[in-house]
């Protein structure tokens, strides 16, 4: 088993709990998305459970218990994610989950329950989990990820040991992902340093798609396509990213007002269009339509219409093109 | 692997380990029932990861090799192929193919070392005791047991061993059943635990050979017990049982003696019209005689009056019904001894001459 290069760091720590004997019942690991939180969580789980740990501390990944956590049949390591994608967590997964835990371990090392993302227990599943994490059974380790710590309950938050990942290093992370992708640099800033978001941004699918979205918002801009319509084909792609976009294509054109240098932009592949657009915008409606997307991104999560919030903003966003 | 057996001498302890697995597991590969051949015997295990099955068989000149196969599925087939018929298993792959006379299945399997077998290391506790004798423990005390209780260590069986002193208690709150005895062999320690549910369930399926001694072992997290050629071993409940010797620790008026059947009879009639969540039957106790009387919230009323053997001061005390007569069922006599604490808040069953088990109620207010 390997971590990736940035999270020799992070993974000291975790494996000095170890060699102090003190893991935490319970461990709160937080950072930015896409940084691995979740890989080095689960590589601190497979760790516990080992029968035969490495020197530094990471699963051998050939014992029996490695063997188990492979084939996904380990009885002491619980994953506990939504039955679906974006979904809560329930209260029905945490009460199976709790009767489960009401016997004791079945091998002699630790049982680890691995919660991802913690953000998305619901209410009541995080209350019927509060006295479980305050009071774990035996040789019991709780490990929950999040990259949205203030989603979660002030109560949960302060019955665990916190674990904060920081971004990692530049310098790092560059000759990793070179080897992934030609653009390495224009990614990294894209994805704002999170190595595995700049991976997944590499890809030439979804720089297509960057690049088309961004050639039907200048379009629309330009006058030239009508809203409503460039809304109802935004409706395929995933909001969250579209909106990641149009707020970064935003506050790419604000930094080139004020003549930024290429390399802290968003879009530094975008960058002769965008300083067109720069120079002609009023820079207070500007503004105005960037807190738009700014208060559309907390109303994603709502029940919301999603052809009526892209048709408010593409609307928005040719009027102030015209003007 | 390669074996032929004989479908008699397979059905019996293939049908006892797939009434442990669960019919919906969380993982498919607890679905299947691990074989394990090596050095003449067929090991075949189940497990829902709460109990576990293990079942050894001679079988000798067989090529060894391990695998497991959709259990549910490996029984049915064995099952519906003609009595006294051999059974031929064949294992190529990832596939096992099953022929007996003109029949050919062809299963679908996973690889052995991915089921998570319990541990089979040596556990810190043994000790020898004769499986009539344990299942009379179950049997008297299993009722008692809570289902689907918060309190989590009540959904359970203690068992405490001090010495050659046993101890089995179940309780669900309300209610609480003792069984005491002597162990032939002491033990030289001193231990409790608590079994879960389902694993006193099964265990109660399994115990039907009296005469057997059976060796049981435990370590702090599983039990293990042999039973012929078969191991059943279960996970224990991770927590302490609560302290129950303070309803032991208070005075009592006299002993009510009366007869069973007379008693158990009664209660159910009277109880009809109780209340029919909570089944509350007043009893009035006078020197001699004992009314049971009852009313429902549609203020129907029951009465009944019982001579007793008594002779204390009079008290009055409710019961749960369905409590009370299920405790008098389980006593073997034909006499029962009713002790009610002077605090009126619990009461006694037990039977003269035999000190092995009893019953405490806890009163209701009514």
């Amino acid at each position: 088993m390997k971590l990736y290069p940035w999270q020799q760091n992070d993974w000291q720590q975790l494996q000095s709990y170890v060699t102090q004997q003190r893991v935490p019942q319970a461990l709160l690991i937080n950072g930015a998305l896409g940084i691995g939180k979740q890989y080095l969580a689960e590589q601190f789980a497979h760790a516990l459970l080992c029968e035969r740990p490495k020197s530094d501390g990471l699963s051998c990944g050939e014992c029996g218990s490695c063997l188990l956590v492979k084939a996904q049949t380990h009885p002491d390591f619980m994953d506990v994610q939504p039955e679906e994608v974006g979904k809560n967590i329930t209260i029905a997964q945490i009460r199976a989950l709790m009767e489960k835990l009401t016997l004791k371990p079945q091998f002699e090392r630790y049982r680890v329950i691995l919660i991802h993302p913690a953000d998305a227990l619901n209410n009541a599943a995080a209350n019927a989990f509060l006295k479980f994490l305050e009071e774990p059974t035996e040789r019991t380790v709780l490990i929950l990820v999040t990259h949205r710590l203030n989603k979660l309950p002030a109560t949960i938050k302060s019955r665990c040991q916190k674990f904060t990942v920081v971004m990692p290093d530049k310098n790092l992370v560059l000759p990793w992902l070179s080897q992934q992708t030609n653009n390495a640099e224009i990614v990294l800033n894209l994805a704002q340093g999170a190595p595995l978001l700049a991976k997944k941004y590499a890809t030439d699918e979804h720089t297509q798609q960057r690049h088309d979205c961004f050639a039907a918002w200048l379009s629309v801009a330009k006058q030239q396509s009508h809203p409503v319509i460039v809304a109802e084909q935004w409706l395929k792609l995933p909001e969250a990213t579209l909106l990641f976009w149009l707020s970064s294509w935003v506050i790419d054109l604000m930094r080139y007002r004020y003549q930024t240098a290429p390399k802290n932009l968003y879009h530094a592949d975008l960058n002769v269009p965008l300083s067109e657009l720069a120079v002609r915008l009023n820079p207070i409606k500007l503004i105005e339509f960037y807190d738009l997307l700014l208060f559309s991104r907390r109303r994603l999560e709502t029940q919301i219409n999603k052809q009526v919030l892209w048709e408010e903003i593409l609307i928005t966003w040719s009027l102030l093109n015209r003007s | 692997m390669k074996f032929t057996i004989n479908r008699e001498t397979l059905l019996t302890p293939l049908q006892q380990i797939v009434s442990v697995i669960e019919k919906r597991q969380t993982m498919p590969i607890l679905g299947n029932v691990l074989l394990v051949l090596e050095k003449d015997y067929l090991t075949m295990t189940g497990t829902d990861l709460e109990v576990q099955l293990i079942s050894k068989l001679h079988l000798p000149n067989a090529q060894s090799g391990s695998i497991t196969i959709p259990a549910r599925k490996f029984l049915d087939i064995c099952r519906l192929l003609p009595a006294g018929s051999e059974i031929k298993f064949e294992q190529n792959d990832d596939k096992v193919k099953i022929t007996s006379n003109r029949s050919k299945f062809s299963l679908n399997c996973l690889p052995a070392n991915n089921y998570p077998e319990f541990n089979e290391g040596e556990l810190d506790h043994q000790f020898v005791i004769n499986a009539g004798q344990f299942k009379k423990a179950l049997d008297k005390t299993t009722f008692c047991m809570a289902n689907q209780d918060v309190r989590y260590y009540l959904n359970g069986m203690l068992l405490h061993i001090s010495n050659s002193q046993l101890e089995i208690v179940a309780s669900d709150g309300h209610r609480l059943a003792l069984y005491e005895d002597q162990l032939e062999v002491p033990t030289g320690f001193e231990a409790r635990i608590i079994l879960p549910r389902k694993g006193v369930l099964e265990l109660g399926k399994l115990l039907n050979d009296s005469e057997i001694e059976l060796r049981i072992e435990f370590s702090s997290s599983s039990l293990r017990i042999f039973i012929n050629d078969m191991i059943f071993s279960v996970k224990l409940v991770d927590s302490k049982y609560p302290d129950f010797s303070k309803v032991f620790q208070q005075s009592f008026f006299n002993s009510i003696h009366i007869e069973k059947t007379v008693l158990k009879n009664a209660l159910t009639r009277v109880a009809v019209l109780s209340n029919e969540k909570f089944k509350g039957v007043t009893f009035d106790i006078t020197s001699d005689s004992l009314k049971m009387s009852a009313h429902n919230p549609e203020h129907d009323e029951a009465e009944e009056e019982l001579a007793i053997i008594y002779g204390d001061e009079e008290l009055s005390i409710a019961f749960n019904a369905q409590y009370l007569s299920e405790a008098v069922s389980n006593l073997d006599g034909d006499t029962a001894f009713i002790t009610i604490a002077s605090d009126s808040s619990s009461c006694f069953i037990y039977e003269p001459n035999n000190e092995k088990y009893k019953y405490v109620v806890m009163a209701m207010r009514l």
